[in-house]
């Protein structure tokens, strides 16, 4: 007998030994419940005065499978048991709301919904309690405790998903599906990735642009009997955004949609977000102003474009130095979207400094319309989306500039 | 698997349909002759064959050794009772001893047919990213079950109050790696310890063989190995389930 037989001998000794003893210990318990309950006279005896003959009546241990036959026999009867319940409430529910009716005198044949329900409940019970879930309610049962969600199983027991033992079987299905999406994605070599990038359309991509991931408390519901947590969200935004930008996401375009949506402007800020408008070509565009000092820029921003400029009717050339080019591109460089998108710009005021940053302003405003939430979050840690407050101090009395004094002399 | 104390094991008491199988055949020799039947019984009779499902040939040496199965860790990281499985020491690298590892494994292979074979449920585990879609790729493809993502300790400990109703625990469970980071023993180790659940593992030179019921020392780190374990895993579930229809076939 090698080395391994050993310990599998081991272990299923052990394995019959626990089986058999928790059955006995059950089973004796059960038997002396019983005999107490026949006859009141005889005293209570302690679990330890279980002895002789009665030892041998004990019926013999399950076996494992039997056990696990019960047990899932017994999980049915279960759920039987609570359906019947269920029946019930929702037949007296149906009865109470016809009680309901002819004590407000409303016609019988004329269907009531939830609403009348709860303005009947108002007006009968009236109640003066602050907490307005503490007072009377009416609500039908299937609302009030929903049918609880069962994993299927055959049976032999045996679950019918995979990875029922993860307890989270379709949310991790759903990222296997995707692991394996990108597994093939990553398959792919260089060759096929230049001819199959061509096939989509630039609108389509910027369709696809404009569409942000379902939020949180929207992804939570989709799987619900599962309880997914903020850090299973965030694993699955990982995943699904490597999947996106991969340079060939868009062949699991379809895949990935399911979970796209368009983006909304935001309810809650205090300013509300812009959104883009169409023009006649189609294009989508977003004007926005933009300011620092006197300098006052007005922007719109092309969608679909080729990284056109037009300053005052000159292109980026308006701006002789070279280090204020870069300054009106900084927000395109930062989206690295420099190739796509028009800018057309009319600025007055201020200096030349002062009119670039007018325009990277304006121009930073308009791109948070087109870009996502993460990257508005990083124009905005860059100082890109704020109003420089600063302006030009007064001259003040008996001094020769803002803060500076004149020169002293010795008199 | 050999000897003959495993006819003996309680919770290897044959299915009730295996059992009348071989008593068919025990009839018909008895009414042939009655002075084989002890050997017939002896063919027949699974647990006392030394491959029944032939999983033996499923793993050789050669293939083992190209699928980068002996490399171990660095000779630091070393547990102390690994040390028996090792072949020696090259550029501070433990070298795994793979002509030990072979009959682990094959034993290892038998045990998870024979579960397979009487309808147990097999549970595939794993923490290591890079092949955790693989493995649940097998499990789904092979009809068993996978669990590759953070353990809850709970799962079989606590299984009616997380669940929510009685769910019936996998028979035997593999560990396709059993670490979940560099240092700490995967939790489902422990887990299935408690419940007296039998386990497979690949056990790299940095583990404790202690904790798996049938310790694989091997590297279980390397991509090529895992696609290799996982292939034969695969075909071994796969004779396994072949085997257990053709039983029942022949039974009918």
């Amino acid at each position: 007998m090698s080395f391994t037989t050993l310990r599998l001998y081991r272990h299923l000794n052990l394995l019959q030994f626990a089986t058999s003893e928790s059955t006995y210990n059950r089973r004796a318990l059960f038997h002396q419940s019983h005999c107490c309950q026949q006859n009141k006279n005889v005293p209570a005896q302690g679990r330890d005065g279980l002895v002789g003959s009665e030892t041998s009546t004990v019926p013999k241990a399950f076996s494992r499978t039997q056990m696990i036959t019960r047990s899932m026999e017994r999980f049915i009867k279960h759920l039987q048991g609570e359906e019947l319940k269920r029946q019930r409430d929702i037949a007296e529910y149906e009865l109470g709301k016809r009680h309901l009716a002819n004590m407000m005198g409303l016609d019988e044949g004329q269907e009531m919904t939830q609403e009348d329900v709860k303005k009947c409940i108002e007006y009968l019970f009236p109640s003066g309690l602050f907490n307005k879930q503490a007072r009377p309610m009416m609500e039908h049962p299937l609302v009030l405790r929903p049918r609880v969600q069962i994993a299927e199983h055959d049976e032999e027991g045996r679950p019918k998903h995979y990875l029922h033992y993860t307890m989270k079987p379709t949310f991790y299905e759903l990222l296997h599906k995707a692991a394996v999406k990108y597994e093939r994605l990553k398959g792919f070599d260089g060759g096929q990735e230049g001819n199959l990038s061509v096939n989509t359309t630039a609108s389509e991509e910027i369709e696809f642009e404009m569409l942000e991931w379902i939020p949180y408390a929207e992804f939570k519901d989709l799987f619900k009997p599962e309880k997914i947590s903020e850090a299973d969200y965030k694993r699955f935004l990982t995943l699904f955004s490597r999947l996106r930008e991969h340079p060939l996401g868009h062949m699991e375009c379809d895949f990935v949609k399911t979970f796209l949506r368009v983006r909304q402007a935001a309810d809650s800020g205090e300013k509300k977000k812009l959104l883009p408008i169409k023009d006649e070509d189609g294009r989508l565009f977003v004007i926005e102003r933009g300011f620092k000092k006197t300098a006052k820029a007005y922007v719109s921003l092309k969608n679909n474009g080729s990284g056109q400029w037009n300053i005052n009717g000159k292109d980026l050339t308006y701006f002789e130095d070279v280090l204020y080019r870069q300054v009106v591109m900084w927000p395109l460089q930062l989206c690295n979207v420099i190739d796509r998108y028009d800018v057309s710009v009319r600025v007055t005021g201020s200096g030349i400094s002062g009119q670039a940053q007018a325009i990277r302003l304006g121009v930073s405003r308009c791109l948070s319309a087109f870009m996502s939430q993460e990257l508005v979050e990083k124009m905005r840690i860059a100082g890109l989306l704020t109003r420089d407050p600063r302006r030009r101090e007064r001259k003040k009395p008996g001094q020769e500039k803002a803060r500076k004094p004149f020169t002293w002399l010795r008199r | 698997m050999s000897g003959s104390h495993s006819r003996n094991l309680p919770a290897f008491r044959l299915l009730s349909t295996t059992r009348k199988y071989l008593s068919n055949i025990l009839n018909l020799s008895q009414s042939n002759e009655s002075g084989n039947v002890n050997d017939r019984l002896q063919q027949q009779d699974p647990l006392d064959h030394q491959d029944y499902f032939q999983v033996r040939d499923l793993v050789s040496l050669e293939t083992m050794f190209e699928s980068q199965c002996h490399y171990g860790h660095h000779q630091d990281c070393r547990n102390e009772y690994m040390t028996p499985y090792l072949f020696g020491t090259r550029c501070n690298i433990d070298i795994i001893d793979l002509e030990k590892t072979v009959p682990l494994f094959q034993d290892a292979l038998n045990v998870l047919a024979h579960v397979v074979y009487r309808g147990g449920i097999v549970l595939f585990v794993s923490r290591q990213k890079m092949t955790m879609h693989r493995v649940e790729h097998m499990a789904k493809h092979v009809g068993e079950f996978a669990h590759c993502r953070q353990w809850n300790s709970g799962v079989f400990t606590n299984t009616e109050q997380i669940v929510g109703f009685p769910t019936r625990l996998p028979d035997l469970c593999v560990f396709l790696h059993s670490q979940t980071s560099a240092v700490m023993p995967h939790p489902g180790l422990v887990d299935c310890a408690k419940l007296l659940i039998p386990t497979i593992g690949i056990v790299d030179s940095n583990c404790d063989p202690r904790l798996v019921s049938y310790p694989i020392p091997a590297n279980d780190d390397s991509f090529l190995s895992i696609i290799y374990y996982l292939k034969v895993f695969e075909n071994t579930v796969k004779l396994a389930k072949q085997k257990r229809q053709d039983d029942l076939l022949a039974e009918k």
